[in-house]
């Protein structure tokens, strides 16, 4: 009875949060467009500047997804040959380090490490290179996934009568074509749709500008006709990776991970992965004076960090169980599943604007923690919703027929197979939202409550101010909670991997 | 699975709790009932460890407990503003402590502030006080040429704002986006000095020389630190927290084509219908005293204070000011904003 009343509520309530968080503030913001009658401060054209910043954008977008693809091809094939053991587990928590560190702070490493090594990269290289080593985690799953459920075998004939590049580029390229594109997709909207690293590069792309718009403008048609070009980009390139992505699945029936058919060398991707993980750290803690700046950060910020961390885990949380939620809607209301991803891609700077329009005169959300907490669900809500597929299609589908014809109902279904299986992949998913929850500023820039000071924000302030030991505690800081909960996580996963 | 049905049952009945005390709205349109124990609420893009020290002081002080809305550098001072105005039908703030007075100047004129004349602020020249005490002005800002003195020699730098503009700075010359921050006073200032012609010539002849338009002032300053500029157009406080990691950095306080530099003040002004005007007005009595505005000079910032015996006292010198009032600048605003738009940002 309790399993069931928590599915309806658990359901309802995400029916409840994704109109709260998108519909409504959506619905606003074009209403007060219309109702204003006002048109954007620099006409209804765009101008040279904006194409400009907007191919700026794709500029260092397309080079940086590329390089990532190229970073996570050895950990994409170590994962996809292994089987699953405790050494494997690892390599896989090292694929989501990165994805939880904010990406800033990534860029602030990197520049120090380099700095250190006495070189001064240019800041368009420093930007690829930070979201390469950022985002290289979304095509080592996604194309080791590939690689173990039909890359691998279709290279294994192949070697049979042809060289190993040959079998590669003929047999295993292919096969993997569309895991190759979907990631390169996923990287691309993200990589377009960032404000942290360009900011922190020193960079002005099409998001930082949308963000001076947002902030600076109050009539909200000026931020949402300057979104268009890049959510028009944003859509398509969503749209081409998500087409890949079911093109794949269309063609592969085989989805167990656990194949190993001959064992690849993990040395690279351990050498890759750790280079990867470990160089912003190093990079940091270099410039680090002395272990006692950790003191005064935490004398000066503790209040900060600690709402800073619990915002953003109860707002990953919400917006997993959202996510969740609308994954399990029927197949009309999965049309909102879809939206919650469209909107996750859409520029933080929009969406912030138009929860402030939306909620300005609804004093319980906009003066309190649910405002925040609703900017962090409509961001990232679309992890829960690839976390919710990813369960759904995670080859326990017998699994769930069997249950089904024994009588077991969707709420048993869902709590026992879908959540009690696949845990380990939603909190994963927790703590990936959690930690962009961390670093999310331009949403959260438009919505700002002085109750909770956000370390995104003043971790920019500190760079702007060039206080150096700030900056350099504040990221470290910033690394070291969500580095220890994916170290934890690993620790469970690695414990007794015969039991999954 | 009972435990997770009970894990999520529990999460959901906790999360509403939790919202249950936010849900307390005043009637429409309306401030909410202030509660004594409510510390004033102040919005305020003053950098913030030095926001927090003042306050410190004055919650010591007082006994009045201070919550600050501290801007971002992305959305400068004209984001606070921006949220007074959406706040307008049912204001948040109490205060507004800005580190410029220009968008102080047009929220007095929207009439969104109160009238409120400090007792503290009797010794404040008349050019850094609201006629009809809308705002008051402490703690002045420089509008200067940053360069490194390690790549750039002092005599080559232009001793005015229109040499920027000359041929041999082609490509080196960074300001920041003239839509935001002070930048946007400062291009309104040379539509009040020099007309409204000669003003957008001078900024056609700075985007012809491929002028490189920055994020904000303290971008431009990253900019000449990279060498991607030699010159750059910002703000004192800019230049000298920067030198604490750049020391050959140096500035130079250029003329404004009168034979003076704009200085902007720090504003504090009280907000109208805010919901604790009486502890706001002792905050305010505090920020603009003789005390406060000692603070301010002997902070990061090193701003300059607009009280002749402070300067005096600490050893500060003014520089000549500009001939231009800030009201004058503040009616060219619009005009020069949008015109920059046209011709920077085309």
């Amino acid at each position: 009875m309790i399993a069931r009343i928590g599915y309806a509520l658990f359901r309802w309530g995400g029916a409840g949060v994704f109109v709260l968080a998108l519909l409504y503030p959506f619905a606003a913001v074009v209403w007060t467009c219309l109702a204003d009658g006002t048109a954007p401060a620099d006409g209804w054209g765009f101008t040279e500047r904006q194409l400009s910043l907007a191919g700026t954008t794709l500029k260092l977008a397309l080079p940086a997804a590329g390089l990532g693809l190229l970073l996570a091809l050895p950990v994409a094939g170590a994962l996809g040959a292994g089987r699953r053991s405790g050494r494997q587990c690892l390599l896989w928590g090292l694929v989501v380090c990165p994805l939880l560190l904010p990406p800033n702070v990534l860029a602030f490493g990197w520049a120090r490490l380099f700095a250190g090594l006495g070189w001064t990269p240019p800041d368009e290289l420093l930007c690829i290179w930070s979201w390469a080593s950022w985002l290289w985690p979304v095509p080592a799953a996604l194309v080791g996934t590939g690689w173990a459920a039909a890359g691998r075998a279709a290279y294994e004939s192949a070697l049979l009568d042809s060289s190993r590049w040959r079998a590669f580029a003929a047999a295993a390229l292919p096969a993997l074509g569309g895991h190759l594109l979907a990631a390169a997709g996923i990287m691309l909207v993200l990589c377009c749709a960032d404000y942290n690293v360009p900011h922190a590069c020193n960079l002005q792309v099409y998001a930082t500008e949308l963000l001076a718009w947002a902030t600076n403008y109050s009539a909200p048609v000026n931020v949402l006709w300057r979104s268009v070009p890049l959510v028009a980009l944003l859509v398509l390139l969503a749209l081409g990776a998500w087409a890949c992505w079911r093109r794949w699945r269309a063609a592969s029936s085989v989805t167990d991970m656990s194949l190993s058919l001959r064992e690849v060398r993990g040395w690279p991707a351990w050498c890759v992965g750790l280079l990867l993980v470990v160089g912003p750290q190093i990079g940091l803690l270099s410039h680090l004076e002395s272990p006692a700046a950790f003191a005064v950060l935490g004398r000066t910020y503790g209040l900060e960090i600690t709402a800073s961390l619990g915002l953003a885990l109860a707002g990953g949380l919400v917006a997993i169980l959202t996510g969740l939620a609308a994954s399990t809607w029927s197949r009309l209301a999965r049309l909102g599943a879809v939206l919650l991803l469209v909107v996750g891609f859409l520029p933080g700077a929009l969406f912030g604007k138009a929860l402030a329009t939306g909620y300005v005169h609804c004093p319980p959300v906009y003066d309190h923690w649910p405002i925040l907490v609703l900017a962090y669900v409509g961001r990232f809500a679309w992890i829960g919703v690839l976390a919710g597929w990813l369960t759904r299609d995670a080859g326990t589908a017998e699994l769930e027929r069997t249950a089904r014809l024994e009588g077991a109902g969707p709420e048993q279904v869902f709590w026992r197979v879908r959540v009690g299986l696949h845990w380990p992949v939603l909190v994963c998913a927790w703590l990936a939202a959690g930690g962009l929850c961390l670093s999310e500023l331009p949403a959260a820039s438009q919505v700002a409550l002085p109750q909770y000071g956000l370390l995104s924000m003043i971790l920019m302030e500190k760079f702007h101010r060039f206080e150096e030991q700030m900056v350099v505690t504040m990221s470290l800081a910033l690394q070291l909670l969500p580095l220890s909960a994916a170290l934890l996580l690993v620790g469970i996963l690695g414990r007794d991997p015969g039991k999954r | 699975m009972k435990a997770t049905g009970h894990l999520i049952l529990g999460v959901s009945v906790v999360t509403c709790a939790a919202m249950l005390p936010g849900c307390r709205p005043g009637p429409a349109g309306q401030p909410d009932q202030a509660d004594a124990a409510d510390p004033v609420l102040v919005y305020c893009s003053v950098d913030e460890p030095f926001a927090r020290r003042v306050f410190a002081e004055f919650e010591r002080r007082s006994g009045i407990r201070v919550q600050p809305l501290l801007d971002t550098e992305a959305g400068k001072t004209t984001g606070l503003v921006n949220r007074i105005r959406r706040e307008a039908a049912r204001p948040r703030a109490d205060a507004f402590w800005s580190s410029e007075i220009f968008n102080t100047i047009l929220l007095a004129r929207e009439g969104l502030l109160e009238a409120y004349v400090p007792g503290t602020a009797a010794d404040i020249p008349h050019a850094y006080k609201d006629a009809q005490g809308l705002w008051t002005a402490i703690g002045l800002r420089g509008r200067v040429i940053v360069f490194d003195a390690a790549r750039t020699r002092r005599e080559e730098v232009p001793s005015a704002w229109s040499g920027l503009a000359e041929e041999k700075w082609r490509g080196r010359v960074a300001l920041a986006n003239p839509q935001f921050g002070t930048t946007r006073g400062h291009v309104a200032s040379w539509f009040a000095l020099w007309g409204p012609e000669r003003a957008a010539q001078f900024l056609r002849d700075l985007y012809d020389h491929e002028a490189i338009i920055a994020d904000g002032n303290s971008a431009v300053v990253r900019q000449v630190i990279a060498g991607r500029a030699d010159l750059g157009m910002t703000d004192t406080d800019d230049v000298w927290l920067a030198r604490r990691q750049h020391p050959s950095l140096d500035l130079v306080y250029a003329d404004q084509g009168d034979g003076g530099t704009l200085w902007i003040p720090n504003t504090v002004a009280l907000i109208k219908g805010a919901p604790h005007p009486a502890e706001a007005r002792r905050l305010i009595d505090f920020l603009v005293s003789a005390d406060g505005e000692e603070l301010l000079a002997r902070s990061d910032s090193g701003n300059v204070p607009v009280r002749p015996d402070l300067r005096a006292r600490l050893g500060m010198e003014l520089p000549a000011a500009g001939s231009a009032s800030y009201e004058q600048i503040a009616d060219h605003m619009t005009e020069a904003i949008s015109v920059a738009r046209e011709i920077l940002l085309r």
